[in-house]
Protein backbone atom coordinates (compact mmCIF):
# COMPACT_ATOMS: atom_id res chain seq x y z
CA UNK A 1 0.00 0.00 0.00
CA UNK A 2 1.20 3.48 -0.81
CA UNK A 3 2.50 5.39 2.20
CA UNK A 4 0.73 8.59 1.21
CA UNK A 5 -2.56 6.70 0.85
CA UNK A 6 -2.01 5.08 4.24
CA UNK A 7 -1.44 8.43 5.94
CA UNK A 8 -4.44 9.92 4.11
CA UNK A 9 -6.64 7.03 5.29
CA UNK A 10 -5.35 7.49 8.84
CA UNK A 11 -6.19 11.19 8.63
CA UNK A 12 -9.75 10.43 7.52
CA UNK A 13 -10.15 7.95 10.40
CA UNK A 14 -8.71 10.45 12.89
CA UNK A 15 -11.05 13.17 11.59
CA UNK A 16 -14.16 11.04 11.94
CA UNK A 17 -13.05 9.97 15.41
CA UNK A 18 -12.49 13.65 16.22
CA UNK A 19 -16.04 14.52 15.10
CA UNK A 20 -17.39 11.73 17.26
CA UNK A 21 -15.30 12.88 20.25
CA UNK A 22 -16.57 16.41 19.73
CA UNK A 23 -20.14 15.15 20.06
CA UNK A 24 -19.23 13.10 23.13
CA UNK A 25 -17.41 16.02 24.76
CA UNK A 26 -20.25 18.37 23.97
CA UNK A 27 -22.77 15.97 25.49
CA UNK A 28 -20.58 15.30 28.52
CA UNK A 29 -20.08 19.02 28.97
CA UNK A 30 -23.82 19.74 28.94
CA UNK A 31 -24.48 16.76 31.18
CA UNK A 32 -21.98 18.05 33.73
CA UNK A 33 -23.31 21.57 33.48
CA UNK A 34 -26.91 20.59 33.80
CA UNK A 35 -26.46 17.91 36.44
CA UNK A 36 -28.20 18.44 39.78
CA UNK A 37 -24.93 18.29 41.69
CA UNK A 38 -24.33 21.61 43.44
CA UNK A 39 -20.51 21.74 42.91
CA UNK A 40 -19.29 24.88 41.17
CA UNK A 41 -16.04 23.32 39.97
CA UNK A 42 -17.95 20.56 38.22
CA UNK A 43 -20.19 23.09 36.48
CA UNK A 44 -17.09 25.02 35.41
CA UNK A 45 -15.45 21.89 34.05
CA UNK A 46 -18.60 21.18 32.06
CA UNK A 47 -18.57 24.75 30.72
CA UNK A 48 -14.92 24.51 29.61
CA UNK A 49 -15.55 21.12 27.99
CA UNK A 50 -18.36 22.65 25.93
CA UNK A 51 -16.16 25.60 24.91
CA UNK A 52 -13.20 23.39 23.98
CA UNK A 53 -15.34 21.00 22.01
CA UNK A 54 -16.92 23.83 20.02
CA UNK A 55 -13.53 25.45 19.33
CA UNK A 56 -12.06 22.08 18.30
CA UNK A 57 -15.02 21.46 16.01
CA UNK A 58 -14.57 24.90 14.51
CA UNK A 59 -10.85 24.36 13.80
CA UNK A 60 -11.54 20.85 12.53
CA UNK A 61 -14.11 22.21 10.11
CA UNK A 62 -11.81 25.05 9.10
CA UNK A 63 -8.79 22.72 8.77
CA UNK A 64 -8.96 21.97 5.05
CA UNK A 65 -9.88 25.59 4.37
CA UNK A 66 -6.84 26.85 6.29
CA UNK A 67 -4.55 24.40 4.51
CA UNK A 68 -5.94 25.47 1.15
CA UNK A 69 -5.49 29.12 2.14
CA UNK A 70 -1.84 28.49 3.13
CA UNK A 71 -1.14 26.77 -0.21
CA UNK A 72 -2.84 29.59 -2.08
CA UNK A 73 -0.92 32.36 -0.28
CA UNK A 74 2.41 30.51 -0.60
CA UNK A 75 1.91 29.84 -4.29
CA UNK A 76 0.93 33.46 -4.93
CA UNK A 77 4.08 34.80 -3.21
CA UNK A 78 6.35 32.34 -4.94
CA UNK A 79 5.94 34.25 -8.18
CA UNK A 80 9.24 35.38 -9.79
CA UNK A 81 11.24 37.59 -7.47
CA UNK A 82 12.11 41.18 -8.31
CA UNK A 83 15.73 41.73 -9.41
CA UNK A 84 18.18 42.51 -6.59
CA UNK A 85 18.70 46.17 -5.78
CA UNK A 86 21.78 47.78 -7.34
CA UNK A 87 24.10 49.44 -4.83
CA UNK B 1 7.37 15.22 -5.44
CA UNK B 2 6.61 12.11 -3.43
CA UNK B 3 8.28 13.36 -0.24
CA UNK B 4 6.36 16.62 -0.26
CA UNK B 5 2.94 15.03 -0.75
CA UNK B 6 3.75 12.62 2.08
CA UNK B 7 4.78 15.57 4.23
CA UNK B 8 1.54 17.38 3.33
CA UNK B 9 -0.68 14.46 4.35
CA UNK B 10 1.40 14.05 7.52
CA UNK B 11 0.86 17.67 8.45
CA UNK B 12 -2.87 17.24 7.87
CA UNK B 13 -2.77 14.18 10.12
CA UNK B 14 -0.90 16.13 12.80
CA UNK B 15 -3.50 18.88 12.59
CA UNK B 16 -6.45 16.53 12.94
CA UNK B 17 -4.75 14.64 15.79
CA UNK B 18 -4.34 18.02 17.50
CA UNK B 19 -8.02 18.79 16.98
CA UNK B 20 -8.91 15.34 18.34
CA UNK B 21 -6.86 15.92 21.51
CA UNK B 22 -8.22 19.43 21.89
CA UNK B 23 -11.81 18.28 21.62
CA UNK B 24 -11.43 15.16 23.74
CA UNK B 25 -13.58 14.92 26.90
CA UNK B 26 -10.50 14.64 29.15
CA UNK B 27 -10.45 17.65 31.45
CA UNK B 28 -6.61 17.61 31.78
CA UNK B 29 -4.85 20.84 30.81
CA UNK B 30 -1.69 19.24 29.42
CA UNK B 31 -3.67 17.15 26.95
CA UNK B 32 -5.45 20.27 25.67
CA UNK B 33 -2.08 22.04 25.44
CA UNK B 34 -0.68 19.20 23.36
CA UNK B 35 -3.70 19.42 21.11
CA UNK B 36 -3.12 23.11 20.43
CA UNK B 37 0.60 22.52 19.94
CA UNK B 38 -0.06 19.80 17.38
CA UNK B 39 -2.52 21.95 15.48
CA UNK B 40 0.09 24.68 15.37
CA UNK B 41 2.74 22.17 14.20
CA UNK B 42 0.49 20.96 11.42
CA UNK B 43 -0.10 24.48 10.21
CA UNK B 44 3.56 25.53 10.40
CA UNK B 45 4.72 22.46 8.51
CA UNK B 46 2.01 23.14 5.91
CA UNK B 47 3.48 26.63 5.52
CA UNK B 48 6.96 25.15 5.04
CA UNK B 49 5.73 22.59 2.50
CA UNK B 50 3.91 25.24 0.51
CA UNK B 51 6.95 27.50 0.50
CA UNK B 52 9.29 24.69 -0.57
CA UNK B 53 9.95 26.13 -4.01
CA UNK B 54 10.06 29.61 -2.50
CA UNK B 55 12.81 28.48 -0.10
CA UNK B 56 14.79 27.06 -3.00
CA UNK B 57 14.40 30.30 -4.92
CA UNK B 58 15.25 32.31 -1.81
CA UNK B 59 18.74 30.76 -1.74
CA UNK B 60 19.39 31.75 -5.34
CA UNK B 61 17.99 35.22 -4.75
CA UNK B 62 20.21 35.79 -1.70
CA UNK B 63 23.24 34.61 -3.65
CA UNK B 64 22.38 37.03 -6.43
CA UNK B 65 21.96 39.90 -3.97
CA UNK B 66 25.28 39.08 -2.29
CA UNK B 67 27.07 38.76 -5.61
CA UNK B 68 28.38 35.26 -4.97
CA UNK B 69 28.15 32.31 -7.32
CA UNK B 70 28.74 28.61 -7.06
CA UNK B 71 30.72 28.49 -10.30
CA UNK B 72 33.24 30.97 -8.92
CA UNK B 73 33.38 29.10 -5.61
CA UNK B 74 34.08 25.75 -7.28
CA UNK B 75 36.77 27.40 -9.45
CA UNK B 76 38.29 28.93 -6.32
CA UNK B 77 38.31 25.56 -4.54
CA UNK B 78 39.83 23.81 -7.55
CA UNK B 79 42.51 26.50 -7.80
CA UNK B 80 43.44 26.06 -4.13
CA UNK B 81 43.50 22.29 -4.48
CA UNK B 82 45.78 22.58 -7.50
CA UNK B 83 48.17 24.89 -5.61
CA UNK B 84 48.34 22.47 -2.72
CA UNK B 85 48.80 19.41 -4.92
CA UNK B 86 51.54 21.19 -6.87
CA UNK B 87 53.41 22.15 -3.75
CA UNK B 88 52.96 18.69 -2.30
CA UNK B 89 54.38 17.10 -5.44
CA UNK B 90 57.19 19.67 -5.51
CA UNK B 91 58.05 18.77 -1.93
CA UNK B 92 58.02 15.08 -2.74
CA UNK B 93 60.40 15.67 -5.62
CA UNK B 94 62.69 17.79 -3.47
CA UNK B 95 62.70 14.97 -0.95
CA UNK B 96 63.70 12.59 -3.74
CA UNK B 97 66.46 14.96 -4.84
CA UNK B 98 67.73 15.36 -1.28
CA UNK B 99 67.75 11.61 -0.83
CA UNK B 100 69.64 11.12 -4.08
CA UNK B 101 72.12 13.90 -3.36
CA UNK B 102 72.86 12.63 0.13
CA UNK B 103 71.54 15.65 2.02
CA UNK B 104 69.36 13.38 4.16
CA UNK B 105 69.61 15.70 7.17
CA UNK B 106 67.05 18.02 5.64
CA UNK B 107 64.64 15.17 4.92
CA UNK B 108 63.07 15.15 8.40
CA UNK B 109 62.36 18.83 8.14
CA UNK B 110 60.83 18.38 4.72
CA UNK B 111 58.74 15.47 5.93
CA UNK B 112 57.25 17.69 8.61
CA UNK B 113 56.45 20.40 6.07
CA UNK B 114 54.84 17.99 3.65
CA UNK B 115 52.72 16.60 6.49
CA UNK B 116 51.37 20.10 7.02
CA UNK B 117 50.61 20.39 3.32
CA UNK B 118 48.85 17.02 3.37
CA UNK B 119 46.73 18.18 6.30
CA UNK B 120 45.73 21.36 4.46
CA UNK B 121 44.94 19.29 1.40
CA UNK B 122 42.70 16.99 3.43
CA UNK B 123 40.92 20.03 4.91
CA UNK B 124 40.27 21.61 1.54
CA UNK B 125 39.09 18.26 0.17
CA UNK B 126 36.64 18.07 3.06
CA UNK B 127 35.25 21.51 2.21
CA UNK B 128 35.02 20.36 -1.40
CA UNK B 129 33.06 17.27 -0.39
CA UNK B 130 30.65 19.24 1.79
CA UNK B 131 30.05 21.81 -0.90
CA UNK B 132 29.45 19.18 -3.59
CA UNK B 133 26.94 17.43 -1.31
CA UNK B 134 25.13 20.70 -0.53
CA UNK B 135 25.14 21.86 -4.14
CA UNK B 136 23.82 18.62 -5.60
CA UNK B 137 21.49 17.47 -2.85
CA UNK B 138 20.16 20.66 -1.28
CA UNK B 139 16.62 20.22 -2.68
CA UNK B 140 16.53 16.65 -1.41
CA UNK B 141 17.90 17.70 1.98
CA UNK B 142 15.25 20.43 2.15
CA UNK B 143 12.44 18.02 1.19
CA UNK B 144 13.63 15.45 3.71
CA UNK B 145 13.89 18.17 6.36
CA UNK B 146 10.32 19.27 5.63
CA UNK B 147 9.13 15.66 5.82
CA UNK B 148 10.82 15.08 9.17
CA UNK B 149 9.51 18.42 10.35
CA UNK B 150 5.91 17.44 9.65
CA UNK B 151 5.96 14.10 11.45
CA UNK B 152 3.30 14.03 14.18
CA UNK B 153 4.14 14.32 17.90
CA UNK B 154 7.32 16.37 17.13
CA UNK B 155 9.35 13.19 16.54
CA UNK B 156 11.65 14.62 13.87
CA UNK B 157 10.91 18.28 14.27
CA UNK B 158 14.32 19.47 15.48
CA UNK B 159 16.22 17.26 13.02
CA UNK B 160 13.99 18.46 10.19
CA UNK B 161 14.46 22.08 11.20
CA UNK B 162 18.25 21.57 11.28
CA UNK B 163 18.19 20.04 7.80
CA UNK B 164 16.08 22.88 6.42
CA UNK B 165 18.41 25.43 8.02
CA UNK B 166 21.54 23.67 6.70
CA UNK B 167 20.18 23.50 3.17
CA UNK B 168 19.52 27.25 3.20
CA UNK B 169 22.51 28.56 5.19
CA UNK B 170 25.16 26.35 3.59
CA UNK B 171 23.80 26.97 0.11
CA UNK B 172 24.06 30.71 0.59
CA UNK B 173 27.08 30.69 2.90
CA UNK B 174 29.56 28.41 1.16
CA UNK B 175 29.96 30.53 -2.02
CA UNK B 176 30.78 33.48 0.25
CA UNK B 177 33.84 31.64 1.56
CA UNK B 178 36.24 33.13 -1.04
CA UNK B 179 35.36 36.67 0.05
CA UNK B 180 35.70 35.66 3.70
CA UNK B 181 39.06 34.04 3.03
CA UNK B 182 40.16 36.97 0.88
CA UNK B 183 39.94 39.35 3.84
CA UNK B 184 42.17 37.22 6.05
CA UNK B 185 44.32 35.36 3.55
CA UNK B 186 48.01 36.20 3.35
CA UNK B 187 49.55 36.30 -0.09
CA UNK B 188 50.98 32.94 -1.01
CA UNK B 189 54.53 32.77 -2.30
CA UNK B 190 54.80 30.55 -5.32
CA UNK B 191 56.79 27.53 -4.41
CA UNK B 192 59.04 26.25 -7.12
CA UNK B 193 58.62 28.07 -10.39
CA UNK B 194 60.17 31.33 -9.22
CA UNK B 195 63.58 30.23 -8.07
CA UNK B 196 64.31 27.18 -10.13
CA UNK B 197 64.14 26.29 -13.75
CA UNK B 198 65.21 23.58 -16.11
CA UNK B 199 67.17 22.90 -19.23
CA UNK B 200 65.38 20.79 -21.74
CA UNK B 201 65.53 20.15 -25.42
CA UNK B 202 66.40 17.67 -28.07
CA UNK B 203 69.80 16.48 -29.28
CA UNK B 204 70.15 16.34 -33.07
CA UNK B 205 72.97 15.46 -35.45
CA UNK B 206 74.58 17.71 -38.07
CA UNK B 207 71.57 17.44 -40.36
CA UNK B 208 68.93 17.88 -37.63
CA UNK B 209 68.03 14.21 -37.17
CA UNK B 210 67.33 13.30 -33.51
CA UNK B 211 69.98 11.16 -31.85
CA UNK B 212 68.70 8.25 -29.73
CA UNK B 213 69.61 8.10 -26.04
CA UNK B 214 72.16 10.91 -25.96
CA UNK B 215 73.97 11.42 -22.65
CA UNK B 216 73.77 15.13 -21.85
CA UNK B 217 76.23 16.41 -19.28
CA UNK B 218 76.38 19.78 -17.58
CA UNK B 219 79.56 21.50 -16.44
CA UNK B 220 80.03 24.52 -14.26
CA UNK B 221 83.70 25.56 -14.50
CA UNK B 222 84.63 22.07 -13.46
CA UNK B 223 86.47 19.06 -14.79
CA UNK B 224 83.78 16.62 -13.75
CA UNK B 225 80.20 17.05 -14.86
CA UNK B 226 77.81 18.40 -12.21
CA UNK B 227 74.80 16.73 -13.79
CA UNK B 228 74.26 14.04 -16.37
CA UNK B 229 71.10 12.57 -17.88
CA UNK B 230 70.33 10.05 -20.57
CA UNK B 231 67.87 11.40 -23.13
CA UNK B 232 64.99 9.58 -24.70
CA UNK B 233 64.74 7.54 -27.87
CA UNK B 234 63.85 10.65 -29.86
CA UNK B 235 66.76 12.59 -28.39
CA UNK B 236 64.70 14.51 -25.87
CA UNK B 237 66.26 15.35 -22.53
CA UNK B 238 65.24 17.35 -19.49
CA UNK B 239 67.35 18.49 -16.57
CA UNK B 240 65.51 20.36 -13.83
CA UNK B 241 62.66 19.94 -11.40
CA UNK B 242 61.66 17.50 -10.07
CA UNK B 243 65.03 15.71 -10.18
CA UNK B 244 67.48 18.59 -10.26
CA UNK B 245 67.31 22.05 -8.79
CA UNK B 246 69.02 24.47 -11.15
CA UNK B 247 68.97 28.09 -9.93
CA UNK B 248 67.56 30.54 -12.45
CA UNK B 249 70.09 32.63 -14.32
CA UNK B 250 72.97 30.20 -13.69
CA UNK B 251 75.00 29.33 -16.80
CA UNK B 252 75.89 25.69 -17.51
CA UNK B 253 78.08 24.25 -20.26
CA UNK B 254 76.81 21.33 -22.30
CA UNK B 255 78.53 18.18 -23.43
CA UNK B 256 76.93 15.27 -25.21
CA UNK B 257 78.29 11.75 -25.13
CA UNK B 258 77.15 9.50 -27.93
CA UNK B 259 78.51 6.02 -28.65
CA UNK B 260 81.40 6.72 -26.35
CA UNK B 261 82.37 9.99 -28.04
CA UNK B 262 82.32 13.25 -26.13
CA UNK B 263 81.04 16.02 -28.38
CA UNK B 264 80.60 19.75 -27.80
CA UNK B 265 77.15 20.70 -29.04
CA UNK B 266 75.94 23.99 -30.42
CA UNK B 267 75.07 26.05 -28.31
CA UNK B 268 77.90 25.18 -25.95
CA UNK B 269 76.27 26.73 -22.89
CA UNK B 270 72.94 28.11 -21.73
CA UNK B 271 71.46 30.02 -18.79
CA UNK B 272 68.61 28.47 -16.81
CA UNK B 273 65.82 28.27 -17.90
CA UNK B 274 66.47 27.17 -21.45
CA UNK B 275 64.83 24.95 -23.96
CA UNK B 276 65.91 24.30 -27.51
CA UNK B 277 68.00 22.13 -29.76
CA UNK B 278 71.51 20.86 -29.09
CA UNK B 279 73.13 20.25 -32.47
CA UNK B 280 76.15 18.03 -32.87
CA UNK B 281 77.88 19.31 -36.01
CA UNK B 282 80.44 16.53 -36.04
CA UNK B 283 78.00 13.62 -35.84
CA UNK B 284 75.95 12.12 -38.62
CA UNK B 285 73.59 9.44 -37.37
CA UNK B 286 72.82 6.98 -40.13
CA UNK B 287 70.29 4.96 -38.14
CA UNK B 288 70.08 1.42 -36.78
CA UNK B 289 73.16 1.62 -34.60
CA UNK B 290 75.49 3.18 -37.18
CA UNK B 291 76.92 6.70 -36.96
CA UNK B 292 79.81 8.65 -38.40
CA UNK B 293 82.06 11.13 -36.64
CA UNK B 294 83.40 13.89 -38.82
CA UNK B 295 86.80 15.26 -37.91
CA UNK B 296 87.66 18.19 -40.17
CA UNK B 297 85.61 20.65 -42.20
CA UNK B 298 82.82 19.06 -44.19
CA UNK B 299 79.91 19.92 -46.35
CA UNK B 300 77.13 17.38 -45.92
CA UNK B 301 74.23 16.30 -48.06
CA UNK B 302 71.24 14.41 -46.75
CA UNK B 303 71.76 10.65 -46.67
CA UNK B 304 69.42 8.41 -48.60
CA UNK B 305 68.49 4.95 -47.41
CA UNK B 306 68.83 2.21 -49.98
CA UNK B 307 67.62 -1.35 -49.89
CA UNK B 308 70.77 -2.75 -48.33
CA UNK B 309 72.18 0.30 -46.55
CA UNK B 310 72.68 4.02 -46.77
CA UNK B 311 74.23 6.41 -49.27
CA UNK B 312 75.36 10.00 -48.78
CA UNK B 313 77.60 12.54 -50.40
CA UNK B 314 79.97 14.83 -48.61
CA UNK B 315 82.48 17.46 -49.55
CA UNK B 316 85.73 17.78 -47.64
CA UNK B 317 86.75 21.42 -47.43
CA UNK B 318 89.79 21.15 -45.16
CA UNK B 319 92.92 19.72 -46.70
CA UNK B 320 92.69 16.60 -44.57
CA UNK B 321 89.81 14.99 -42.71
CA UNK B 322 88.82 11.76 -41.04
CA UNK B 323 85.51 10.05 -41.42
CA UNK B 324 85.07 7.68 -38.48
CA UNK B 325 82.43 4.98 -38.59
CA UNK B 326 80.95 3.93 -35.28
CA UNK B 327 78.78 0.87 -35.01
CA UNK B 328 77.33 -1.39 -32.40
CA UNK B 329 78.95 -4.79 -32.10
CA UNK B 330 75.75 -6.40 -33.37
CA UNK B 331 75.65 -4.30 -36.55
CA UNK B 332 76.99 -6.16 -39.55
CA UNK B 333 78.74 -4.09 -42.20
CA UNK B 334 79.36 -5.89 -45.48
CA UNK B 335 81.21 -3.08 -47.19
CA UNK B 336 81.99 0.62 -47.12
CA UNK B 337 82.40 2.16 -50.56
CA UNK B 338 83.91 5.64 -50.95
CA UNK B 339 83.47 6.74 -54.57
CA UNK B 340 82.73 3.10 -55.46
CA UNK B 341 86.07 2.00 -54.02
CA UNK B 342 86.19 -0.28 -51.06
CA UNK B 343 87.48 1.71 -48.08
CA UNK B 344 90.35 0.32 -46.10
CA UNK B 345 88.84 0.04 -42.65
CA UNK B 346 90.25 -1.66 -39.62
CA UNK B 347 87.77 -2.02 -36.78
CA UNK B 348 88.81 -1.35 -33.22
CA UNK B 349 86.34 -2.22 -30.53
CA UNK B 350 85.75 -0.72 -27.12
CA UNK B 351 82.95 -0.90 -24.63
CA UNK B 352 80.92 2.01 -23.29
CA UNK B 353 77.70 2.21 -21.27
CA UNK B 354 77.27 -1.55 -21.29
CA UNK B 355 77.50 -1.92 -25.07
CA UNK B 356 80.18 -3.06 -27.46
CA UNK B 357 81.11 -0.41 -29.99
CA UNK B 358 83.44 -0.73 -32.95
CA UNK B 359 85.05 2.09 -34.83
CA UNK B 360 87.17 2.59 -37.88
CA UNK B 361 88.52 5.75 -39.50
CA UNK B 362 88.74 6.58 -43.19
CA UNK B 363 91.19 9.33 -44.12
CA UNK B 364 90.05 11.73 -46.81
CA UNK B 365 91.60 14.68 -48.58
CA UNK B 366 89.81 17.72 -49.99
CA UNK B 367 87.18 16.85 -52.58
CA UNK B 368 83.66 15.57 -53.13
CA UNK B 369 82.85 11.98 -52.19
CA UNK B 370 79.96 9.59 -52.50
CA UNK B 371 79.89 7.19 -49.55
CA UNK B 372 77.89 4.02 -49.59
CA UNK B 373 77.57 1.69 -46.63
CA UNK B 374 76.00 -1.73 -46.99
CA UNK B 375 74.95 -3.04 -43.60
CA UNK B 376 72.29 -4.75 -41.59
CA UNK B 377 71.38 -2.65 -38.57
CA UNK B 378 70.31 -3.28 -34.99
CA UNK B 379 68.32 -1.34 -32.45
CA UNK B 380 70.35 1.18 -30.51
CA UNK B 381 69.90 0.34 -26.82
CA UNK B 382 69.77 2.75 -23.91
CA UNK B 383 73.29 3.06 -22.49
CA UNK B 384 73.60 1.83 -18.95
CA UNK B 385 74.69 5.10 -17.40
CA UNK B 386 73.28 6.41 -14.17
CA UNK B 387 71.71 9.85 -14.08
CA UNK B 388 73.41 12.40 -11.91
CA UNK B 389 71.28 15.20 -10.51
CA UNK B 390 72.32 18.68 -9.55
CA UNK B 391 71.14 20.23 -6.33
CA UNK B 392 72.32 23.61 -5.20
CA UNK B 393 72.46 22.88 -1.46
CA UNK B 394 73.00 26.45 -0.28
CA UNK B 395 69.90 27.39 -2.23
CA UNK B 396 67.99 24.40 -0.89
CA UNK B 397 68.22 25.64 2.69
CA UNK B 398 67.00 29.06 1.63
CA UNK B 399 64.33 27.38 -0.44
CA UNK B 400 63.19 25.24 2.48
CA UNK B 401 62.73 28.29 4.66
CA UNK B 402 60.61 29.88 1.92
CA UNK B 403 58.62 26.66 1.69
CA UNK B 404 58.13 26.59 5.42
CA UNK B 405 56.69 30.11 5.45
CA UNK B 406 54.46 29.23 2.52
CA UNK B 407 53.23 26.06 4.16
CA UNK B 408 52.38 27.76 7.42
CA UNK B 409 50.31 30.27 5.48
CA UNK B 410 48.72 27.38 3.57
CA UNK B 411 47.76 25.78 6.85
CA UNK B 412 46.26 29.05 7.98
CA UNK B 413 44.32 29.77 4.81
CA UNK B 414 43.21 26.25 3.96
CA UNK B 415 42.69 24.61 7.32
CA UNK B 416 42.00 27.24 9.94
CA UNK B 417 40.06 29.76 7.83
CA UNK B 418 37.67 27.25 6.19
CA UNK B 419 37.14 25.47 9.51
CA UNK B 420 36.32 28.76 11.21
CA UNK B 421 33.96 29.60 8.41
CA UNK B 422 32.25 26.22 8.62
CA UNK B 423 31.84 26.70 12.35
CA UNK B 424 30.25 30.11 11.71
CA UNK B 425 27.91 28.53 9.15
CA UNK B 426 26.99 25.74 11.57
CA UNK B 427 26.22 28.28 14.29
CA UNK B 428 24.03 30.23 11.85
CA UNK B 429 22.26 27.02 10.83
CA UNK B 430 21.64 26.20 14.48
CA UNK B 431 20.18 29.65 15.07
CA UNK B 432 17.93 29.36 12.01
CA UNK B 433 16.82 25.85 12.97
CA UNK B 434 15.90 27.14 16.42
CA UNK B 435 13.84 29.83 14.72
CA UNK B 436 12.08 27.28 12.53
CA UNK B 437 11.81 24.49 15.02
CA UNK B 438 10.98 25.86 18.41
CA UNK B 439 12.60 29.09 19.46
CA UNK B 440 9.77 31.09 18.01
CA UNK B 441 6.17 29.99 18.51
CA UNK B 442 3.04 31.45 17.04
CA UNK B 443 -0.04 30.97 19.16
CA UNK B 444 -2.86 29.87 16.90
CA UNK B 445 -5.43 29.44 19.61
Amino acid sequence: MDLVELVRGATVVVMSVAWFTFLVTWAVGWALRGSPIPFRSMKRAGQSLIEDSILAAFWLAMGTTIFALISYVASSISLPMPPPPKP
Amino acid sequence: MELLSLAYTLSLLTYSLGALLYGSPIPVKSVKKWGVLMMYDGLSSAVLISTYSLLLKLGDYLLEVLGASWTYFITWLTGRTTTLVTSYLAMQSIAAVLKASGADVLLEFLKHISNLVATSLAAIKMVYLISIVIYNLRDKILALGVLLYSTPLRIGKSVGAAMIAISIVYYVGLPLMPSFAYIFETSLPSVITEKYGGLDGVVVDALGKPIPYPVVRLYKNSVNPVASVVGGKEGKFSIGPPHSLLPRGEVFEFEVVFMGYRVKPEPTSAAVPWSGELRLYSVLYLGNGLATMLVGIFELFAPASTLEGVEFSLGVISSEATLSFLKLGSVNISEILVDAKKADCRWNSFSWGGMEIEECGVRLTAGLYLVRVVYSGADYPRPRIEDKHYVDVSDVIEYLSIVQTAVVSYLYSYLILPSTYLIILSASSLALSKFIGGGFRLRVV
